[in-house]
């Protein structure tokens, strides 16, 4: 299996340990990714200038080869499979690009890579550590909807929970489960987005040891913001997890190398409760 | 209340939308779409049913209001509208007619700056890198052409 790895801008500065992780279980499970040099998505333009939000998506589409992209953010994901279905002539014409190539090039999440390519009961066989533990899933709006772009059900996904729970690890349910992490509205009010996160955190806090994602806009949010929200919820203390880093432990990689460090909710106690 | 001046309405901007997305006229204010909404259920200011009321009536200035910026584009309310408006697409031209006529939230307006003029929403610091190098990734140092990707 071949993929091209389409980082987006943001994981790889501000979430380098969801990169790392996803790449260690790659290797772990002979997934080949070639890394693709591209720049952003083109999601922040889309509040401001669509067009030009769509011919960044399709400069990127544009950079790739044969190989199907693979993504590891939910936002990226939807900028770029958007722009395919709405590609323009006068963009396409300026940037070199023939129509064909980019509907023919394949979009895929890391998550939809495992189930689809992989397979969920190979990836079963393949664990090594069941992790004994609650996880609150949080799919990331762009995960599923809108359903025009997507197969997931666009209310109740079950991806996210067959991947948690093939590592021996219960899903909880929780209100608001496919509810949105509040990042896109950061850059227009801060506290809206913040009040957006702490309704999520609240309704998990009790209920799951941890919150497992799959896209850096929510990271952003549950993980680096979870002190903000603190103000506003009282203490949480609730780890959250990329799934790579959650996936990667129960195939028996070291956690040295799925970037913990990097997570700015302490993990220690939650790595020692599922590792002993 | 707000009261509407009818005299004051003007239908401009409705067809403006309308011909991009035509579904807005299918609207009959069921208000699945507020209901549904995980920033009204914070932010009551923005009511994405009232929004589509105000475009449908031709009031306007709902491009000048700061409401309008506020969709999270979370698709909740497309998939639970009854009558298949896509809401969040009727947002996103209102914002980019508001930001035609200058008017654009400061964070918004400095994200889009940035990657027009490089590519990126973030650049990595040299402790960008340096954390990226411990944890054995490569350091990234591209930069792009953007003149390339939006001409001239």
């Amino acid at each position: 299996m071949d993929y091209a790895l389409y980082t987006g801008c943001t994981t790889p500065v501000i979430a380098p340990h969801y990169e790392v992780s996803a790449r260690r279980v790659c290797e772990s499970l002979n997934i080949d990714l070639e890394l693709l040099h591209a720049p952003c998505c083109g999601n922040p333009l889309k509040p401001v200038n669509e067009k030009e939000a769509v011919t960044m998506a399709l400069y990127v589409l544009s950079l790739a080869g044969r190989a199907p992209l693979m993504t590891l953010c939910s936002a990226c994901t939807s900028s770029l499979l958007e722009a395919k279905k709405r590609a323009d002539t006068e963009a396409l014409e300026r940037l070199h690009v023939d129509r064909e190539k980019i509907e023919r090039l394949q979009v895929k999440h890391f998550i939809q890579v495992l189930v689809e390519e992989y397979g969920l009961e190979p990836l079963r066989d393949r664990i090594e550590i069941p992790l004994d533990c609650r996880v609150a899933v949080h799919y990331g709006c762009h995960f599923h909807r809108p359903s025009s772009l997507y197969s997931e059900d666009p209310e109740y996904p079950h991806l996210l929970d067959d991947l948690v729970e093939i590592c021996g690890a219960c899903s909880v349910p929780y209100r608001r489960k496919s509810m949105c992490c509040g990042s896109p509205v950061m850059g227009v009010d801060f506290d809206v987005s913040v009040q957006m996160t702490a309704k999520k955190l609240q309704d998990i806090k009790g209920k799951a040891d941890i919150m497992v994602i799959t896209c850096s806009g929510c990271g952003f949010m549950f993980d680096r913001k979870q002190k903000s929200v603190e103000s506003l919820t009282g203490e949480l203390n609730i780890p959250v997890l990329y799934y790579s880093q959650f996936l990667g432990l129960a195939l028996g990689i070291p956690p040295e190398k799925l970037g913990f460090e990097i997570n700015r909710v302490p993990v220690k106690s939650f790595l020692e409760k599922v590792l002993s | 209340m707000r009261e509407i001046n009818f005299r004051d309405t003007d239908t401009a901007v409705r067809d403006n939308v309308k011909e991009l997305e035509g579904s807005i006229e299918y609207c009959y204010q069921c208000g699945t779409c507020t209901a549904s909404c995980p920033v009204f259920e914070v932010h009551p200011d923005y009511n994405p049913r009232k929004i589509i009321r105000m475009l449908v009536l031709g009031m306007q200035d709902v491009v000048r209001e700061d409401f309008v910026w506020l969709c999270s584009s979370c698709y909740a309310c497309q998939e639970r509208c009854p009558q298949g408006v896509l809401i969040p697409r009727v947002m996103r031209i209102l914002t980019n007619m508001a930001f035609s006529e200058g008017y654009v939230p400061h964070g918004v307006g400095v994200q889009y700056q940035k990657v027009k003029n490089d590519g990126v929403l973030y650049t990595p610091s040299s402790y960008d890198n340096r954390k990226r190098k411990s944890l054995h990734l490569e350091e990234i140092n591209e930069e792009y052409d953007v003149a390339e990707i939006f001409g001239g």
